[in-house]
């Protein structure tokens, strides 16, 4: 269905073109031919209430005539055109209006200053259409913000293009706008009218055409034809003939009676979805809440240490664990070597038995830590070489300057890890050969040998390298693990809720009973493990150290620890203003839709959001997130009994189901055309009826919208 | 580096190194077996180590078995006393 805002039948100016002039007879007949299915008459001012009446005695049935007006108006010594369209069901009263303010002043000659418009016409219905921008004699936005200054609801002024184009970018500019085909020749009005805006909706009144004005700030699009619908075919009931739906790219709003099979066809609904790649979910008030949402009683985290800084230490307490207690030489062997003459020449000679052995542990460090940094090098000179995009990013001249840095660097190192391997070798050989020849020595004369170490060494590295594990394990544990902070909502009068989760590691003493381990159910290992090692920490120095390891090892489970994120405490909760908080059903409901709807995604399928929710809420909150999803073109799903949603949103499309003696009917309409016609039939039912009666609350939201609905 | 001077406690009973340092006496002895004392008087060394580098020296004129012991001994632990102060500096241990 078409629609025309701006006709005129009459040529009142003297610019007007004769082609302009019409009979009522013919005018029917043209706009019948037509796929223009409302038009409003809107000649120079002037409304011609007789032929105005003419026409309508005339038109078929179907047609929809507005009375209108094409006003000169002026503001700030600027003159432009102003349509003002009337609801027919005012027409006396609009011709009245104009009787008195146009006062018998030829057409040519009046003009009215823009900021007595609205308080002439404030007693009845009527849409303001001013020219806009390149729409000639245009008015300015200084003038419109007058004009809307003076009116109650300012969603009845549009703004009035040249062409559908023009009308398309004050649209995506959040402009209302609209285009009518201003007719010059009545001769050519067929082929005009093709280019003229489609309703996509059948609005069958005046008052239903204010609805869709209501409806967003950017309504017009529905005329320029922005949205979309999909049939879809569902099969909820088992054993019962598929369902065949209209879903727009809109507010569907799915009502009737409890145990009518809402859920079923929202499921369904789902599945359709699903099945076709478009992922859907249903979102149910009585299954949903926060606490499972937020999962408080989580049993498994993903916790990665490195986002604290805080080392796991697997490899410190896997050393801890198998540590062993270095050998150390007995007094003893030095007192036998002495006590005894060597009487062999020969074997005095050999003074290769006096030299100290060489420390191969710091050879063996060196070589390993010399090789390490020479794979380093040639792993990052490989992933530098390999990708060609580095090159590019880098410029040739840095890339190759880099590339020769590092080749001498690579170079330098292979000299270096052949000189640690070449000292460690022969550190090897030289300790081996002064203890073969001590052996041989003790063995030809009988003296036994003298040994070759005191054991410090060996004892003092173990100690020592046990020191610095015990100290980066002790370290890490007394470092704070960051919380997680996850927003939650902001409850406005109360403050911003959050779900932190807080981790703590178990040191050993801590008994709180709302902290749960991160790996394990049992707390006695973790608590005595953590209590073994501080004690460790503090005896490394001392003799008894490995009967202290010894008790640490002997700790049931103490082998399930095997880096300190198994000593890791966690507790989830929620927290308002810093302090825990237990959210109550009612505002776990609240979040938990909001986020819902603030979710982005293309499908929106939602069952009974009202429930454990205020009217205020719904209204406040939901309601305007609902339009502003429906202005984005997301298709939204709501099976409901609440007369805030299912009549405040202005859905394009209501989904009714209703249990008779006959068995269940699917009924599909909407508020515009005021009908719900059943599916696969012919029946059909009044829209704001079954709203009233079905919806909870129906009747006061009907009774605010009395203007649009008529008092009920 | 330090020099720490250490003796020879000879008596009857039992022989011992005592290494005399400013605020504490270790000793290791000549005449037992006993490697728990013997791992305290290491561990002590550590300790030590820790605050200053240093070397023992033995002042002993009596050039009998506990001396060439004792002398061989020192030795041997000096030189393994030099390569653990050098872990630990390594290892950022030193106070």
């Amino acid at each position: 269905m078409k629609i025309d805002i701006h006709i005129h039948t009459r040529k009142t100016k003297r610019g007007d073109a004769h082609t302009r002039e019409i009979t009522p007879k013919k005018f029917c007949e043209i706009i019948s031919n037509s796929d223009v299915g409302i038009c409003a008459i809107t000649n120079h001012n002037l409304f011609d209430i007789d032929q105005f009446n003419e026409i309508l005695a005339l038109k078929a049935e179907h047609l929809q005539i507005w009375p209108g007006v094409e006003l000169d108006i002026i503001h700030e010594n600027k003159r432009g055109h102003l349509i003002v369209i009337s609801n027919p069901k005012q027409v006396e009263a609009f011709n009245e209006i104009l009787l008195k303010l146009i006062n018998s002043e030829s057409p040519d000659k009046f003009v009215i200053d823009i900021s007595k418009i609205s308080y002439a016409f404030n007693d009845i219905d009527v849409i303001y259409i001013a020219h806009y921008y390149n729409k000639k004699p245009n008015i300015g936005d200084a003038a419109i913000d007058v004009l809307i200054s003076g009116i109650k609801n300012s969603n009845r002024v549009i703004k009035e293009a040249t062409d559908s184009i023009s009308a398309g970018i004050f649209v995506s500019h959040g402009h209302n706008s609209i285009y009518g085909s201003d007719v010059q020749d009545w001769d050519s009005y067929l082929k005009i009218s093709n280019g003229l805006p489609e309703l996509r909706l059948p609005v069958e009144s005046f008052e239903q055409f204010c609805l869709l004005l209501d409806k967003n700030e950017s309504t017009i699009q529905t005329l320029l034809a922005s949205k979309n619908k999909s049939h879809i075919k569902l099969t909820p009931f088992k054993g019962e003939p598929p369902i065949e739906i209209d879903i727009w790219d809109d507010v569907n709003i799915l009502f009737g009676s409890k145990g009518t099979g809402k859920t079923e066809i929202l499921k369904s609904i789902c599945k359709h979805y699903n099945d076709k790649g478009i992922k859907a979910n249903l979102f149910e008030s009585n299954s949903e809440n926060l606490i499972k949402k937020y999962d408080l009683s989580a049993s498994k985290l993903e916790l990665d240490l490195l986002d604290s800084d805080i080392s796991d230490c697997k490899e410190e307490i896997s050393f801890i664990r198998n540590a062993e207690e270095a050998e150390i030489a007995n007094l003893t062997s030095y007192r036998e070597h002495y006590s005894k003459q060597e009487s062999s020449k020969i074997a005095q000679k050999l003074l290769i038995r006096e030299i100290l052995p060489i420390d191969e542990n710091r050879l063996s460090s060196t070589l390993t830590d010399t090789t390490n940094l020479r794979k380093e090098f040639d792993n990052f000179i490989n992933e530098l070489n390999r990708n060609e995009f580095n090159k590019t990013i880098l410029g040739e001249s840095l890339f190759n300057e880099l590339n020769e840095a590092l080749n001498k660097a690579q170079n330098h190192l292979s000299d270096k890890t052949y000189d640690a391997f070449k000292n460690f070798k022969s550190a090897r050989l030289i300790n081996f050969t002064i203890k073969c020849f001590s052996l041989e020595v003790s063995k030809k004369t009988g003296v036994p040998k003298k040994p070759q170490s005191t054991g410090f060494l060996e004892y003092g590295s173990n100690r020592i390298k046990l020191d610095l594990a015990l100290q980066k394990v002790v370290t890490n544990l007394k470092k704070p693990i960051k919380k997680w902070t996850e927003f939650v909502w902001d409850f406005e009068n109360k403050g911003k809720l959050f779900c932190v989760t807080d981790f703590k590691f178990q040191n050993g003493i801590i008994s709180d009973g709302e902290f749960k381990h991160l790996s394990s159910n049992t707390k006695s290992p973790e608590k005595e493990f953590s209590k073994c090692i501080n004690i460790l920490a503090e005896k490394v120095y001392q003799a008894d150290f490995f009967a202290a390891l010894s008790e640490l090892l002997k700790v049931d489970d103490s082998a399930k620890i095997k880096s300190i994120k198994d000593l890791v405490l966690f507790k989830r909760f929620f927290e308002l203003n810093h302090i825990e908080y237990k959210p109550s059903n009612g505002e776990s409901s609240m979040v938990l839709l909001a986020k819902e709807l603030k979710e982005d995604k293309d499908v929106y399928l939602v069952d009974e959001p009202e429930k454990s929710l205020g009217n205020d809420f719904i209204s406040d909150f939901i309601v305007p997130i609902l339009k502003d999803l429906a202005k984005s073109g997301k298709r939204i799903v709501i099976a409901t009994h609440d007369a805030n949603i299912a009549v405040r949103t202005l859905p394009y499309n209501s989904i009714y189901r209703e249990h008779t003696h006959e068995g269940y009917k699917t009924y599909q309409g909407n508020p515009f055309s005021n009908r719900l016609k059943i599916i696969n039939g012919v029946d059909s039912l009044d829209w704001k009826e079954k709203s009233m009666t079905t919806l909870e609350g129906g009747r006061n939201a009907f009774g605010e919208r009395k203007g649009i609905y008529g008092s009920n | 580096m330090e020099a720490i001077k250490s003796v020879i406690i000879r008596s009857e009973e039992k022989t011992f190194l005592q290494i005399n340092f400013p605020e504490k006496e270790i000793t290791i002895a000549l005449t037992s077996d006993d490697t728990i004392s013997l791992k305290n008087s290491f561990n002590e060394l550590i300790i030590q180590l820790k605050k200053r580098k240093f070397e023992i020296v033995l002042e002993d004129t009596r050039e009998d078995l506990y001396f060439h012991v004792c002398k061989e001994y020192l030795r041997q632990l000096n030189s393994e006393i030099s390569n653990i102060y050098g872990q630990m500096r390594t290892f950022g241990i030193i106070k």
